[in-house]
């Protein structure tokens, strides 16, 4: 059954297997995907919005 | 500390580096737009009296809407009061260097000409001011928008961008939505 | 296991009752923005509504759920006694003054100014009065976590405090940094205007001293989320902690970059030079630092979590997360909308673009977005999280949980995404009424209308939240306890922390120069210039 105290539950394993991967390659590409869409859609507001937008100050 | 955190840290940093360079490419970006193109927010530290300001002075009824000075320089005067701007229409001309000024008798107000950079709170004390060019003909709205009281939702004015040949100055220098 | 348990239990169920009223109010606040008619629609109604459902959203429910977490971090990580609970109560019951004291006076239309005040414009002083009290109840708090961590770091020399613990109490110190702005702001002007003392207010500086609040209190609205991101989400997938030094790192960065930056709120105001604005644009670029350093830092966890549970390759532990659990499906939902609510986010803050959005329905989206969604979304799955100790019962169910989850995010989306191109084509907030017949906005009543709808999916997850948390209650207790709430270990577990990143008097003394740096001038120049004032204008009563 799916609890919350299951939840809570650990999982004993030796450490060496904590370091399947000791570069978290998967949080890189996601969190990086993430950023750099991020990035991209800063971008496009910016040239396509806020420059067509004209001068102001 | 443990070869183990060294190296977490390390991706960390590896990480953060990334991330100061998307930082860097939109700071970079802002300061050209600052610098380079004049795009900057509305800062003019000037002080007006918001409760003498209708009596004389720029503010005054008759020296509302716009009006072009001597050297050419064309000014857009408007007064934001409880609920209404003063002119509701103003004309400017295209393609040419506007300057908003803009002071409050009694509250906060602001206003956005929508589809512009043209942004600014009006905040009683202080003269806004807002220098921008329209590079399109047409009617803008002109919306109120911070709450300034019960009314604020009906407090709408218009800009009205029109092509230089039709940008017509009285004698005295003066534009406005009816003639 | 928690002792105060009716403490926390008392104040999360003051914070959620004030969320389940506020929510029926912005359903309403949208119906009457739309072109669908809505019973009762006059401005009277809509402000007295919009500021009934913020002050509601922004100060009951979160001070009240902060104050409760609290209280249970402090008890469940630090495994001790929570030092002076009868001060605790008094601040509850400060608090729940101030509250009814606000409610009253928004309700019978006598503070219908936002809860963001606007002078000139001037409630009954019993509004204001309100808000102290349920600020002075938070001080309280604020005082028993600080007491609370240095008891716990001289009964256990040499151990660094727990995360959560040093997390929630980077949190107090942030609140009382925060407080300073908004409390001389209400104390030495709005106060004596609301009480006739005075005839005219200095709004520039009013503006300025609600700035120096208005940034950091959304940080000490978000980080209990990221309480639970780094120390609740990774034990309930599975993982570790992907770095304990690092997570300190970003809850100090959040105390240092969170308050010098509230000019940022004031880039289209007059009365700021371009130069401190540009500056404290520059510092609101760092606060970005911590929320993208735990984005990388969480998900790392996550993923060891994932690859514990036999995911493979680049991206296969993601669907090996169990996201069956409410706590690891809210953090995936949160970090989605943390998306949305961060673009909006890094518009607002770059300077010149500020005025393409400044005051629109795109500053509501990105707050709806990122409080409402990323963070609000969080309180739930804390409190699905620790109820089953607070109550002694395991959940009724999960499926509930989790359906409630998805409705609260699909229903945010839909309500709010909107807003952004609403907001762009310049629709303005705090409106109540908008003239669909006007041919250049009659193209946003169908928008209008799905806001709506997305507002009724708030509604209904709402209703099931409070239903899943009542139903708590009212579950037999069976053979089955639940076990205490374990906070995520460390991926690297033993790793000796540097006394700064175990205390906070180094950071307290940078804050200081910065908030000095960035707010000295800003705050002065008021009493340099001596700006004309604006007389006060009362909504309390006709003058």
């Amino acid at each position: 059954m799916d609890t919350i105290k299951e939840s809570g539950a650990n999982i004993e394993e030796p450490a060496s297997a904590l370091l399947i991967q000791p570069v978290p390659s998967g949080a890189f590409a996601l969190a990086g995907a993430a950023v750099a869409l991020l990035l991209v859609a800063w971008l496009v507001m910016y040239f396509f919005t806020f420059l067509p937008r004209g001068p102001v100050g | 500390m443990a070869v183990d955190e060294i190296s977490a840290v390390q991706n960390e940093r590896r990480w953060a580096l990334a991330m100061g360079g998307v930082a860097a490419v939109m700071l970079a970006a802002i300061v050209w737009a600052g610098l380079g193109l004049h795009m900057n927010p509305p800062s003019n530290i000037e002080t007006v009296d918001p409760n003498t300001l209708h009596v004389a002075g720029e503010f005054a009824e008759n020296n509302l809407g716009t009006h072009v000075d001597s050297a050419g320089k064309i000014t857009t005067r408007i007064v934001t009061t409880q609920f209404a701007f003063v002119p509701e229409c103003v004309v400017v001309p295209q393609d040419m260097q506007v300057t908003f000024r803009l002071a409050s008798p009694d509250v906060i107000h602001g206003l956005i000409v929508v589809g512009t950079n043209v942004n600014t709170m009006v905040v009683p004390g202080f003269v806004s001011q807002v220098h921008t060019v329209f590079d399109k003909p047409g009617d803008l709205l002109m919306p109120c928008h911070e709450f300034c009281g019960l009314g604020h939702g009906q407090m709408v004015a218009h800009v009205r961008v029109v092509p230089i040949a039709d940008f017509r100055p009285d004698g005295d220098g003066r534009v406005t939505c009816d003639n | 296991m928690t002792i105060n348990n009716r403490l926390i239990l008392a104040h999360l169920w003051t914070a959620f009752a004030a969320f389940g009223v506020a929510i029926l109010l912005g359903l309403w606040q949208m119906w009457v923005r739309s072109p669908l008619a809505a019973p009762l629609s006059t401005p009277d109604n809509y402000y007295l509504s919009v500021t009934a459902h913020g002050s509601a959203m922004a100060y009951v429910l979160t001070t009240f759920f902060i104050m409760g977490f609290g209280y249970f971090v402090a008890e469940s990580a630090l495994k001790q006694a929570l030092p002076a609970p009868r001060l605790a109560w008094a601040g509850f019951v400060l608090g729940i003054v101030g509250t009814v004291l606000v409610v009253a006076t928004v309700l019978s239309g006598q503070a219908s100014v936002m809860f963001t005040f606007y002078p000139p414009l001037s409630a009954s002083p019993l509004f204001y009065i309100g808000l102290v009290l349920v600020v002075v109840g938070s001080w309280i708090w604020c005082a028993l976590m600080i007491v609370a961590m240095t008891r716990w770091k001289k009964a256990n020399p040499g151990t660094p405090v727990p995360l959560a613990m040093y997390a929630t109490v980077a949190n107090a110190i942030l609140w009382l940094w925060t407080t300073v702005g908004v409390a001389a702001e209400l104390l030495f002007v709005v106060i004596p205007a609301a009480f006739g003392w005075t005839q005219t207010v200095d709004v520039g500086l009013t503006r300025t001293l609600f700035s120096w609040t208005l940034h950091a209190i959304v940080y000490f609205w978000l980080i209990p989320a990221y309480i639970a991101f780094y120390t609740m989400a990774p034990q309930a997938a599975g993982g570790r902690l992907f770095s304990d030094l690092m997570a300190r790192g970003s809850f100090i960065l959040f105390l240092l970059c969170g308050l010098p930056v509230g000019l940022h709120h004031l880039f289209m105001d007059p009365e700021h030079s371009s130069g401190f604005k540009t500056v404290q644009m520059m510092l609101t670029v760092l606060v970005a630092v911590p929320t993208l350093l735990t984005v990388f830092t969480v998900t790392a966890s996550m993923e060891i979590g994932g690859r514990l549970r036999g995911g493979k390759g680049l991206l296969g532990w993601i669907g090996a997360l169990p996201w069956e659990r409410p706590m690891v499906l809210a953090t995936g939902l949160s970090f989605f909308m943390l998306w949305f609510g961060g673009f909006g986010g890094l518009i607002n803050m770059s300077y010149g673009m500020n005025a393409m959005v400044h005051n629109t329905s795109w500053v509501s989206a990105h707050f709806h977005m990122i409080f409402g969604g990323s963070v609000v979304i969080m309180y739930f799955a804390i409190a699905y999280h620790i109820w089953p100790n607070l109550t002694g019962r395991l959940a009724p169910s999960l499926v509930l949980q989790r359906a409630q989850l998805w409705l609260w995010a699909i229903g945010m989306m839909v309500m709010s995404l909107p807003w952004h191109w609403l907001g762009l084509s310049g629709q303005v907030r705090r409106v109540a009424q908008f003239d669909y017949a006007d041919p250049s906005i009659s193209w946003w009543a169908p928008w209008m209308i799905m806001s709506v709808v997305g507002g009724g999916m708030l509604v209904i997850s709402a209703g099931m939240f409070i239903w899943n948390l009542v139903s708590f209650h009212f579950e037999r207790t069976g053979a089955a306890k639940p076990g205490p709430v374990e906070y995520a270990r460390a991926l690297h577990p033993g790793v000796p922390v540097p006394a700064a990143l175990n205390g906070f008097v180094l950071w307290n003394a940078f804050v200081l120069v910065l908030m000095a740096a960035a707010y000295t001038y800003p705050i002065a120049q008021f009493f340099i210039l001596k700006p004309p004032q604006a007389v006060v204008h009362r909504v309390d009563r006709t003058p």
